[in-house]
């Protein structure tokens, strides 16, 4: 590893903690370093007990995760589709998870998040999980002629997506009122209503996605060469190309099922990580995914402090500062 | 010993329902450049394909040394036989040094390492190209001929002993061409390897090559020397044009100096 990375990835890392201090202390009831850390080692009083371990660590947990798990597959699907705007948002990816979760929350009619039975929400990433696969299957399918071609995968993505959304839609007119505030806090991405549990069902399947990711990092950077040149370095592109988009898949729909839909996350990321360490995806990935997880994390604690009591879905926040990025890159790239 | 690197048997290939090729019969030399030309549409770039795994052919068998290619890991043939399509793309960013270390990854695992033979490797395979000195810049900020360089320095850490390559003088200038192409020339000569490339630029394929292939709607018109096979008539029928054609002063390759189109 290079100096330069090395520097980058501990300045990333500095910066990464210093957002998860500034977290911990902000909120509606804010706390000072010493009262934190003091709760950290197990000596707090009962109400920073609670507001520390039991709402806004898990939360800031599930915040790197997710920063992690979307910039990661950010970072896989800019490579297999040789698209610099690639992200699970935009593919479609996302919207078959949101599908299957919008329908399970309004058959389960109950209370959002917190008092759903647990099989319930034992079910959520499995929903959020099937139904992106489902529908990324279905865009594979649709645009596989003779191996699967980037350019018609992406936009087969885009179609189905914006099908899908109509559908998510025209379900939630039929909604009750409740539900329908419920569905459209969850499509819009939010982190409110976070606790250990939700963290335990994501992470194993986080991690482990993220080391595959990483074990073929090498993959990855010949696989970004384009198929022709990966051919002939002596990579089975298509079968590399199914199991990457799968990783993929598993990482999006994981954050999907406890933070809603949140574009950007998956594009920011891996390219100012890019434009720091460069393309070559052992730098990458893991700058990528600390990049990602400040994203997210600044912008959630904004969310929920900014217009405290109310809370802003930290995916508006996401896509506030996402949208004026997400334009500048296409004036650049053009 | 067999001389020839590339076997082609009753090769069909076709995009969706359209036969490019049908039924062709081709053997490719070892350790001679042959190029292989012919008008727009005539196939050449769906035989390279087919080579090099690209484009699965309806039928038909292409073997290299002896074996056919749908039987081998794809890994393995990755160090007997590099490519180097027409117009590779690298992410911006990219150091050369970084693109060129790539031609080793047939011989890595996932999580080792540049060994210290690799480097070597990657070294020597820039300097042959004449690019070290800018081992260490991003591949978009050099020029056209250099960029190519590089992407040639790629494929030759590959260290395999055929070398296929589409059309690799397309967008650069005369001189460039002529840079690129002694390389590759140089290349044949003092490291043994097996060149196949497509050319469009007749006389330059006539200057370089050992071997020449005319191909037109997927059927070898002419094969042989140079010398051999340019002449007006194969020019006539491969083209469709009319052709004046000289040896050079050296008397070794010839060049067409005026061309008309055949009425």
């Amino acid at each position: 590893m290079g100096r330069k990375t090395f520097v980058i990835l501990i300045i990333t890392a500095a910066v990464l903690s210093a957002s998860i201090i500034f977290s911990l202390s902000s909120g509606s009831y804010s706390l000072r370093l010493d009262e934190i850390i003091r709760t950290l080692i197990g000596r707090g009083n009962p109400l920073s007990n609670t507001i520390v371990m039991q709402l806004r660590l898990p939360r800031i947990f599930i915040a790197i995760l997710v920063g992690a798990s979307l910039s990661t597959a950010g970072c896989i699907l800019q490579s297999i589709l040789g698209n610099p705007l690639a992200e699970p948002g935009i593919i479609g990816m996302n919207s078959g998870a949101a599908l299957a979760v919008v329908l399970l929350i309004s058959s389960s009619s109950s209370a959002y998040y917190d008092s759903i039975g647990i099989y319930t929400m034992m079910l959520l990433p499995i929903a959020s999980i099937a139904g992106s696969f489902l529908v990324t299957a279905l865009i594979y399918v649709l645009s596989v002629k003779k191996g699967a071609n980037p350019a018609r995968l992406t936009l087969t993505g885009v179609g189905i997506s914006a099908g899908i959304n109509a559908f998510i839609a025209l379900y939630q007119l039929t909604m009750s009122k409740g539900d329908y505030n419920r569905a459209l806090t969850w499509i819009s991405g939010s982190l409110w209503g976070s606790n250990w549990l939700f963290f335990g069902i994501i992470a194993p399947a986080a991690a482990v996605s993220i080391g595959f990711a990483m074990y073929n990092s090498k993959l990855l950077d010949v696989i970004r060469l384009g198929r022709e040149t990966a051919v002939g370095l002596g990579v089975d592109v298509d079968k590399k190309q199914k199991s990457l988009l799968g990783i993929a898949l598993v990482l999006s729909a994981a954050s999907t099922a406890v933070a809603g839909n949140i574009s950007f996350l998956g594009l920011m990321g891996p390219h100012i990580a890019n434009r720091l360490v460069g393309p070559v995806h052992i730098r990458k990935i893991p700058v990528a995914a600390g990049i990602s997880s400040v994203l997210i994390l600044l912008a959630d604690t904004a969310s929920r402090t900014m217009f405290s009591p109310l809370e802003v879905p930290v995916g508006i926040t996401v896509s506030i500062l996402g949208v004026p990025y997400f334009i500048y890159l296409m004036l650049k790239e053009a | 010993m067999n001389s020839y690197n590339i076997e082609i048997n009753d090769l069909q290939a076709s995009y969706e329902d359209n036969i490019i090729i049908d039924s062709l019969d081709l053997k490719i030399p070892k350790n001679k450049v042959t190029m292989i030309i012919g008008s727009n549409g005539c196939g050449k770039s769906t035989l390279l394909k087919c080579i090099s795994r690209l484009l699965i052919p309806d039928k038909g068998q292409i073997s290299i040394n002896g074996s056919e290619i749908k039987k081998r890991a794809s890994k393995e043939l990755a160090k007997t036989m590099a490519v180097l399509p027409q117009s590779p793309s690298a992410p911006g960013g990219l150091l050369v040094r970084e693109l060129v270390s790539y031609g080793r990854f047939p011989y890595q695992k996932p999580m080792g390492g540049l060994k210290k033979d690799d480097m070597e490797i990657i070294n020597r395979s820039m300097e042959v190209t004449g690019i070290i000195e800018y081992a260490d810049r991003p591949l978009d900020s050099l020029s056209g001929g250099q960029r190519q360089r590089a992407w040639i320095a790629m494929v030759l850490a590959q260290e395999t002993e055929i070398l296929i390559l589409d059309e690799p003088t397309t967008y650069l200038d005369i001189s460039h061409q002529l840079e690129i192409l002694t390389l590759l020339k140089e290349l044949n000569e003092k490291f043994n390897r097996t060149v196949v490339m497509v050319l469009h630029e007749l006389n330059n394929a006539a200057k370089f090559a050992d071997h020449l292939i005319g191909l037109k709607s997927g059927n070898v018109v002419f094969e042989g020397s140079p010398k051999a096979v340019v002449n007006c008539e194969n020019l006539r029928i491969l083209y469709g044009v009319n052709s004046s054609i000289q040896l050079d002063s050296t008397g070794t390759y010839p060049v067409c100096v005026d061309f008309q189109l055949a009425k």
